[in-house]
């Protein structure tokens, strides 16, 4: 499929190595990635809070140049960014004398106005089709056996669930068959769905550190080494907010988005890079399952120590 | 206050409240919520993730708008303190979107210049808006720079934030799109559609 693509701002910076997952495992698959020309913010978890204008018209935004690419479909792999644009989406189809001014305004002011001729997807979508699971069961090089992990969706992928939710909202399957196409052991929980806080980490911290503290405690309740998330805020949330176990003196919990697990499987060699990036340091476990011949073993940071943060154990 | 010290305390001596419909007549005209729908099931606070940080959980809110509270919710901290995780929404069985409802909320108190119960929450998304209407695109830097300058939380987070540097993920530049001229009118179009009263909202105006 020719997809265009709406990276998000956080692929900028604090989850770069999701965007250059997405597009690397994008590309074994066979499928093209055209970046939406000069994007913008989709307002994230803010805009919807101050202004319910600004919520539909900056991802409106996004939508209409990316049907001027005139491909297949458009797509985020960014959760947050999926949802306002789905929202966005919806709305303008569901019609009515809102929408109608919603789209005058971005009209006058790009000259296009918002048709819907394709729809909005998440890569998980079309990566849980049949044929792109076979297709991903036979690019694996390095089967991940051994690896438990649970699947974080996050509120994003499911919440509303007319307007956004592709499975089922409170029981979503599509990254848990993706992850155990890369022969990952998928445990069963119950907290797919719960919410990691979101933007509450800057303003209440000690209110996401309570949310991510319960959610690490309940992976490894199910049994699980790590957890797996389409989401880069969850990500960010799960990976910075683990103060609670540190203060108990209890290991750090690693986390990955679901395109490195595929990436490891596929043996690409940037993995590595990609994975420094984390603060808790998924080195160790990969040492342990004896996975981590794709990531390569230089320096200090493969021992779980140096520049990687150390925890008491 | 007598809403609060029922709606907190309700073993406590009753103080009379006398129902009153203009604000349930306002929210669902704005929002086309259906608040007087509410018949008091709890869902929504029983899966809300952060209910125990708020002082009325959500079908507090629902109830003390249809007895038409209008302080004692426009204080609450809950229209703050809400993650828009949406799990209400998603499982109220008479399709009340609280979470809209409370954004809703967010807006009145910020229109009428009312007090902010949870400010800092306040800080965070206008930083971020601020950051995403100078740019087209949000940075974390500046955005963190403007937060705490409002917030005045100086030393917050700090050795994270160096950590996070270390590491490449804060990058130091922003990204400047070309169309930041079309970001611009898109949040004055936002602000002047709020005004004349289409959806709610407060616009992009700082109150400050």
């Amino acid at each position: 499929m020719k997809l265009s693509f709406f990276p998000g701002c956080s692929f900028c910076g604090t989850a770069k190595e999701y965007g250059e997952s997405t597009l690397a495992v994008m590309s074994v698959l066979g499928h093209e990635f055209r970046e939406i020309p000069d994007w913008n913010c989709c307002g994230a978890s803010s805009a919807h809070a101050l202004d319910s204008n600004l919520q539909y018209l900056l991802p409106l935004r996004n939508l209409v140049l990316a049907e001027a690419m005139d491909l297949d479909a458009s797509t985020s792999s960014c959760s947050a960014c999926y949802n306002a644009c789905k929202l966005a989406e919806q709305h303008i189809l569901a019609g009515g004398p809102h929408a109608e001014a919603l789209n005058r305004e971005i009209e006058s002011i790009l000259g296009r106005r918002f048709e819907g001729r394709q729809r909005f997807l998440h890569p998980l979508q079309v990566l849980s089709r049949p044929e792109e699971l076979k297709k991903i069961r036979s690019r694996v090089v390095r089967p991940l056996e051994g690896l438990k992990v649970v699947t974080y969706y996050g509120c994003y992928l499911s919440r509303p669930p007319e307007v956004v939710a592709f499975e089922s909202p409170e029981q979503p399957t599509s990254m848990d068959e993706v992850c155990a196409a890369t022969g990952a052991e998928v445990r069963r929980w119950s907290w797919k769905v719960e919410c990691c806080g979101a933007s509450l980490t800057m303003p209440r911290a000690e209110i996401v550190e309570g949310l991510v503290d319960r959610l690490l405690s309940e992976a490894l309740h199910a049994g699980a080494d790590a957890l797996v998330t389409p989401c880069p805020m969850c990500l960010a949330n799960l990976d910075s907010r683990q103060g609670a176990r540190l203060a108990r003196k209890e290991p750090p919990v690693p986390v990955f988005y679901f395109t490195e697990l595929m990436a490891m499987a596929f043996g690409l060699p940037r993995v590595n890079r990609w994975l420094r990036k984390r603060l808790v340091t998924p080195a160790p476990l990969l040492q342990r399952l004896g996975l981590s011949g794709s990531i390569v073993q230089t320096g200090r940071a493969a021992a779980g120590g140096g520049r990687q943060r150390r925890w008491p154990s | 206050m007598s809403g609060a010290e029922q709606a907190t305390a309700p073993g406590s001596a009753a103080t009379t409240i006398l129902p009153e419909g203009r604000l349930a007549a306002e929210v669902e005209a704005a929002t086309g919520e259906p608040v007087n729908r509410c018949f008091g099931c709890k869902k929504c606070t029983g899966g809300c993730p952060v209910s125990m940080h708020m002082d009325l959980v959500p079908h507090r809110v629902i109830r003390l708008i249809q007895l038409g509270q209008r302080e004692t919710v426009l204080n609450s901290s809950t229209v703050w303190i809400c993650a828009s995780c949406r799990a209400c929404e998603a499982r109220c069985p008479n399709d009340i979107n609280i979470a809209h409802v409370m954004d809703y909320l967010k807006g009145r108190i910020l229109a009428a210049g009312g007090r902010v119960a949870e400010s800092k929450v306040y800080d965070f998304h206008r930083s971020f808006l601020n950051t995403v209407g100078l740019y087209g695109r949000a940075h974390e830097i500046t955005m963190i720079g403007m937060y705490k300058m409002r917030s005045r939380t100086y030393f917050d987070d700090l050795a994270m934030g160096g950590r996070m540097l270390a590491r490449g993920r804060l990058p130091i530049l922003p990204e400047i799109i070309r169309g930041r001229g079309q970001i611009r009118r898109i949040f004055r179009r936002a602000a002047e559609l709020a005004r004349s009263g289409r959806a709610g909202g407060e616009g992009t105006g700082d109150r400050r």
